[in-house]
């Protein structure tokens, strides 16, 4: 009996938290189904989860207010690029950090390493400069190229064919394959935990961005969500259900995106070793003293 | 299928490990050799260096007639058998084994009667539409066996096949590369640090060690003439008894002591002895020439010790013994006999079992009779 109640406590203390955490989400939502005039009155009531009526009035609102498909589109391309261009570059730019030997291979890790703990604000201004010198201000272009060579992922990357057994490797050139083809038919299909982070992590940090995109557009014409949220906001009339219908459909592609990449996202390097699960790579082989280059 | 030549080949690591020194080898279209000898001693890299998956320091590789040690591994034209198979993991079975025709651009009709063809000949037909990780060991093994056989390279190279598959399984399989081996024609070139494995596959066997090339024979001249101590030492299971022995001039010929027991020196061993009196060498006794109880006549060493350990093996047992001049001392014969570890025991040979090994470890006397003409 102990047992179940204390099964039971841990339960409710698990519910609490994801109340917690569910909370403005399930107002967001909620709110967006309400009339405009009930949703600041009501919020700190019960009512404000349970509404006495619920109508899609608030999203054909937005849709008649401003050019949201616009924004939609523009978010989706150019995060969408970007994974695109980012795995492009940052795969092949891991994979020649964890096998191909050049000179200066650890100075450049190591530089690419530090990148990581510059926070974006602190070059924002001057990548401005940057983007403004190269007449890219206003564009898709300034919102993809500066964010497709990303450390972090060529970090993941690193780590990612660092593991991967080498032996795959040796077996495809043995096989006939050159370095090229070793990769795109190899490596790479055997990278999808990597390449499906990585696509993840970057679509969601690009979904998100208000700060870069604030700075370095101006019209509606090549306007993201996140910016155009903002602008939505101060648009007048002031009216809260509009705005969280805009939220909700901003948010909604991303959740939805998320759950169907799950299940790439959980499953683990599918290397099949000499039996299943002892996964015995080049790595553990006894390598015959052969040190790594610097 | 090709004939294979190595010359002068060496490798050393850019830290300065010797990892082969310059090793002379040929392999003749057909055959089937063994690279044997303890981890580390440089077998693998030599298997490496062929297959260009190392550089070369120094020396060439020759296949067919044509050099290849500059060439990058896809233009070699040799297949590999990796040990721990290194099958593409995101492949079926198919795909796996037609994945070096589609890289020589062979057409896929083409393609796919001969993947057929190899995975009827290994017996892996059902398995075509499986993922390698929805496969067992041996299914892995055959499929990589299969990927190396599909586009009938020059030479084969194998690198501890056989290594990750359980003790029973093994055995199959190597009768299986052997017929396997028979009915191709291959030249194959086989790494192994299991002698039971290479004296059973090669028709010659190089030992290495420590990067060197210590003998190249076929099995039977290696069992029975082992060029050094180290052969003799690593071939064999338990490995012949090495004992540190002192030969001193007298005028009735040279007497010998190993182990606190003298040695009668037969006659044909005498003269070798008496030009290496008073150097440090080696008497080496196979453990199966090494009996257990009363001395008869023809014993020509009778050290005494007691019994450490017994492994029986049903038909056989292995007996340890610790000499009373601290020598340890292995004994194979029937295993009828009981004997219990710290039981005396007297042991004797007869003087058709002793080999001499110089101060250097070269064998400086074999037994008169002992077989294996070298070829």
């Amino acid at each position: 009996m102990r047992g179940r109640m204390g099964t039971l406590a841990r339960h409710a203390l698990l519910l609490a938290l994801a109340a917690l955490y569910l909370y403005p989400v399930a107002l967001m939502v909620v709110g967006s189904l309400k009339p405009d005039a009930l949703v600041l009155p009501e919020l700190a009531t019960w009512r404000g989860l349970f509404p006495r009526e619920v109508s899609l009035q608030n999203y054909r609102d937005v849709f008649e207010r401003v050019d949201f498909l616009r924004f939609l589109g523009n978010s989706a391309w150019i995060a969408g690029a970007t994974v695109v261009l980012g795995l492009a570059v940052n795969a092949p730019a891991g994979y020649a950090l964890a096998r191909l030997r050049w000179r200066a291979r650890r100075r450049v890790l190591a530089f690419a390493l530090a990148l990581l703990v510059i926070p974006f604000e602190a070059v924002a201004v001057p990548l401005f400069f940057q983007v403004s010198w190269l007449g890219w201000r206003d564009t898709y272009t300034a919102q993809i190229v500066p964010f497709a060579a990303n450390a972090f992922s060529i970090y993941l990357f690193y780590s990612f064919f660092l593991d991967l057994p080498r032996s795959l490797e040796e077996a495809a050139r043995v096989d006939g394959a050159g370095p090229l083809r070793t990769f795109l038919l190899v490596v790479l299909p055997n990278a999808r935990p990597a390449l499906a982070t990585c696509a993840v992590l970057t679509f969601l940090t690009q979904w998100g961005s208000f700060l870069w995109p604030l700075m370095v557009t101006s019209g509606e014409r090549v306007r993201p969500l996140p910016v155009a949220l903002a602008a939505f906001h101060t648009l007048p009339p002031l009216a809260w259900g509009d705005i969280l219908a805009f939220a909700v459909m901003m948010v909604a592609p991303v959740v939805a995106l998320f759950v169907l990449f799950q299940r790439w996202f959980v499953k683990g390097a599918a290397y099949t070793g000499p039996r299943s699960g002892q996964s015995r790579g080049a790595a553990q082989r006894p390598q015959e003293g052969r040190p790594d280059d610097v | 299928m090709a004939e294979l030549r190595l010359v002068g080949l060496a490798k050393r690591f850019p830290d300065g490990t010797e990892a082969l020194a310059p090793l002379d080898l040929e392999v003749p279209d057909g055959g089937f050799y063994v690279l044997l000898g303890p981890s580390g001693c440089g077998k693998t890299t030599l298997l490496r260096l062929v297959a260009g998956l190392e550089t070369p320091t120094a020396g060439e590789v020759w296949i067919g007639g044509r050099r290849v040690d500059a060439l990058a591994p896809q233009a070699r034209n040799v297949a590999m058998v990796f040990q721990d198979y290194a099958l593409y993991p995101h492949m079926r079975v198919r795909d796996n084994l037609a994945f070096p025709l589609r890289m020589r651009g062979v057409p896929r009709a083409e393609r796919e009667r001969r993947v057929r063809e190899v995975a009827r000949l290994l017996g892996i037909e059902p398995l075509l539409g499986r993922l390698p990780r929805e496969l067992s060991g041996g299914q892995r093994q055959r499929v990589a066996m299969g990927r190396a056989l599909v586009r009938e390279p020059a030479v084969f190279l194998m690198d501890e096949p056989l290594s990750n598959l359980d003790a029973k399984l093994r055995v199959e399989v190597r009768a299986e590369i052997a017929a396997l081996h028979r009915r191709t024609g291959g030249t194959f070139l086989y790494v192994t640090h299991d002698q039971v494995e290479a004296m059973t596959l090669g028709e010659r066997i190089a030992v290495l060690e420590r990067g060197r090339l210590q003998q190249l024979a076929d099995p039977d001249t290696l069992y029975a003439r082992p060029a050094n101590a180290f052969v003799a030492g690593f071939v064999g299971s338990p490995g012949m008894n090495l004992v540190p022995a002192r030969v001193r001039a007298a005028a009735a010929g040279p007497e010998a002591e190993a182990a606190g027991a003298p040695v009668r020196v037969p006659e044909g061993q005498r003269a070798v002895l008496a030009a290496h009196a008073a150097a440090a060498l080696t008497l080496g006794v196979r453990p199966e020439a090494l009996r257990a109880g009363p001395a008869p006549a023809e014993a020509a060493w009778c050290p005494q010790g007691r019994c450490e350990a017994v492994e029986r093996l049903g038909h056989e047992q292995v007996v340890w013994v610790r000499t009373d001049a601290d020598v340890r001392l292995a004994a194979r014969g029937q295993a009828r006999e009981r004997i219990g570890a710290g039981e005396a025991l007297a042991l004797w040979a007869p003087a058709s079992a002793l080999y001499w090994f110089g101060p250097d470890g070269r064998l400086l006397a074999a037994p008169a009779d002992a077989a294996g003409v070298p070829r």
